[in-house]
């Protein structure tokens, strides 16, 4: 006998109720990560039989054969097929749609072939009524040889049956099709169906919805007004709505670091847990509002069917650069952050177009410029009024958004043309009939996300903040807690740095002062605001540096491209296994702001 | 009337009578898309392309780059 936990592993197809099943088995016991290797997410929890034995459940991506063709659909398949993967699991249970039986045994008797203990979960029975099929569980039972339990998965019913019957999980006694050709599967699966099902009227039940919707959903004019009223909101969402929680975070951090202040003032060490340990905190904790916004707006888009409508109407255009549909919900969310849009990228199955969607989602410019922009466009854009109501440092603030989005496609182009990748070109995605999305997997789906990123992403930023803390605290001549805020910064390791890239910096029109601040806003953009007033404040009263035109252009174009984001590094390197393409992130996008910089400072000309 | 399916317009429906082998040829057997299946063209995107199908009982887009490997026969008066 096995001396550990029986370990049952959930199968199925996309959209087949698979994870519903699984939260509503393990509710909040289960945990999100990465398969080892790959950015796949994992997803494991643990139930109770009804005599107490604990079982431990792990999600499987879903699946339409044992045939991968993605980073998901591999993890999938190499669990199940090969015995000595360390998740390999001693029984499955085999999630089966209904309404779908078809298409959904295909799958189950391949994983039946495989000689795994097996479970069927008959899930959405309810989907098939309403389009006038009935299943007789029964006779599914006695013709496949496996134990048949049926669930209705999103109102958690069957469960107990379920659990039941896993102890009674078998291998069926032969093999249900010896051939691996496809269609002499299907033609089995084919002559059992009449015994199964039985089709008790023709009606299109929740189809006929679903076409009707759909009419307009893809129409030319009606289908993108949809979409683009859907992703105003969702956008209007992770900017306006998550402010509230992030200036209350702002707000909290703020006081309890006054409180620490307070027992020692000017301290080192107070200054090491204020605006050391204190602020890399908040610089993590201030995402998780907009992590759990989007990712909650994602999941009610994903469940009830509207995403594949979104990637359906925008696929050709994206492909063009060397994305795909899915590739929208990152892009319009870099607009709001670039952190929890390149965790969004995780939906895109090919890895290569995951990748140049990932790549370029940082030049969407984020909420974090705007403070920049607005600090800066005084110097560019005179503050009045074309045709008496439209601003024209609005429409500034508009072209400078558009350069994000044409640059962001230019830079696909390029990595399209780089990169190779034989998978890419092809797109499936299954149109699911719609329904209303299941909110308990929205509320775990969201939560799961947000604390991956805390813990992961986390560290990284930790980090960072107690080195730029570092460097902005010590200089070469020592401890320089003596010094005013201002000359505190130039005497530090900050200032030493700024003057040392000054001479990278004067091609650009640009003297070490701003140096400095576009070091320290290296934690977040809108830091650059805060050390420019540091800097340039004089008794007490914050002045503004005397650029010059082609000076604050050539900086304003900088913030537009350059990598000012630690946490996106961050991210970025979670979500790709490694420091590599941070660093090439990192890399191209310095360089290309710096060369867009320069010929913007020659363009206006001193 | 023999035809591809990438040709096909919306709301047309035909008979699979062939999938051409291709990188994901077997992918589109299993989804479905097997000889002698019918297969509906349930829309066609705003700018031509991908098109979503009907068949073996469920919808799916696929690009026209994948369609066209896929021979069918026009039914008549669909």
């Amino acid at each position: 006998m096995i001396d550990r936990p029986l370990r049952v592993a959930l199968a199925g197809n996309p959209n087949s109720g698979k994870s519903s099943l699984f939260n509503a088995l393990t509710g909040l016991k289960q945990k999100t990560g990465n398969f080892p290797g790959v950015t796949v997410d994992k997803h494991t929890g643990t139930a109770r039989l009804r005599d107490g034995t604990r079982v431990d459940l792990i999600d499987l991506p879903g699946l339409y054969s044992l045939t991968a063709t993605s980073p998901d659909e591999f993890v999938a398949t190499s669990i199940l097929t090969d015995p000595s993967h360390a998740d390999h699991p001693d029984a499955v249970i085999i999630v089966v749609d209904a309404s779908n039986l078809k298409r959904n045994l295909y799958l189950a008797t391949q994983i039946l072939d495989l000689r795994i203990p097996a479970v069927l979960a008959l899930n959405m029975r309810d989907n098939a009524e309403a389009g006038g099929i009935s299943v007789d569980v029964g006779i599914l039972e006695e013709l496949l040889g496996v134990p048949v339990a049926a669930i209705h998965a999103k109102e958690g019913l069957g469960l107990d049956e379920l659990l039941a019957r896993i102890p009674d999980a078998k291998i069926p006694a032969e093999l249900f099709s010896t051939d691996n050709d496809v269609a002499e599967r299907y033609r089995r699966i084919g002559r059992i169906l009449p015994t199964v099902q039985a089709v008790v009227e023709r009606k299109e039940g929740p189809l006929a919805f679903t076409r009707t919707f759909d009419r307009y959903a893809t129409h030319p004019v009606w289908g993108y007004a949809m979409f683009l009223l859907t992703f105003f909101l969702i956008f209007q969402a992770v900017f306006t709505l998550a402010a509230y929680p992030m200036d209350a975070i702002d707000a909290g951090m703020g006081w309890i670091g006054e409180q620490i202040s307070s027992l020692s003032p000017g301290s080192l060490w107070t200054s090491f847990i204020v605006d050391g340990i204190l602020a890399g905190i908040t610089g993590v904790v201030i995402f998780v509002p907009q992590i759990l916004i989007l990712f909650a707006c994602i999941a009610v888009l994903e469940e009830s069917g509207y995403m594949a409508r979104v990637s359906f109407l925008n696929d050709r255009l994206l492909r063009s650069v060397g994305m795909n549909g899915r590739s929208v919900v990152p892009l319009v969310s870099g607009f709001a952050c670039a952190v929890p849009a390149i965790m969004a990228t995780r939906t895109i199955e090919n890895p290569k177009e995951r990748l140049i969607t990932l790549m370029v989602t940082p030049l969407m410019s984020c909420s974090a410029r705007l403070p920049v922009y607005v600090y800066l466009v005084g110097y560019i854009v005179p503050e009045t009024h074309v045709l008496g109501f439209i601003s024209l440092q609005g429409l500034f603030f508009l072209g400078l958004y558009l350069l994000g989005v044409v640059l962001s496609a230019a830079v696909a182009w390029v990595f399209n043309y780089i990169l190779k990748d034989p998978t890419s070109g092809s797109f499936f995605l299954e149109m699911p009939i719609y329904r209303g999305p299941r909110w308990r997997n929205v509320a775990i789906g969201s939560w799961g996300k947000a604390m991956t990123f805390v813990s992961e992403a986390g560290r990284v930023i930790l980090v960072i903040t107690l080195i730029l803390w570092g460097l902005g605290s010590f200089g070469p001549s020592g401890d320089l807690s003596e010094y005013a805020d201002g000359q505190k910064l130039e005497a530090s390791f900050a200032g030493a740095l700024g003057r040392f890239i000054e001479p990278a910096l004067e091609p650009i029109g640009l003297d070490w002062k701003t140096g400095i601040a576009v070091i320290t806003s290296f934690a977040a953009r809108e830091v650059f605001v805060g050390t420019m007033n540091v800097l340039y404040a004089l008794e007490g009263v914050s002045l503004k540096p005397d650029y010059s035109t082609a000076s604050a252009s050539s900086l304003l174009i900088f913030y537009v491209i350059a990598m000012q984001c630690m946490s996106t590094l961050a991210i970025v390197k979670r979500e790709t296994n490694g420091w590599k393409w941070p660093v090439v992130m990192f890399s191209y996008l310095t360089l290309l702001a710096y060369i867009a910089s320069w010929i913007t400072f020659r363009l206006v000309g001193p | 009337m023999k035809t591809l399916l990438c040709d096909l317009t919306e709301g047309d429906t035909a008979t699979i009578l062939n999938v051409v082998p291709c990188p994901m040829c077997q992918k589109l057997l299993e989804l479905g898309c097997l000889p002698g299946e019918s297969v509906r063209v349930e829309h066609v995107a705003p700018l031509g392309d991908p098109i979503a199908i009907r068949v073996t009982g469920s919808c799916f887009m696929l690009r026209k780059s994948d369609a066209k490997h896929i021979e069918v026969l026009l039914d008549r008066n669909a």
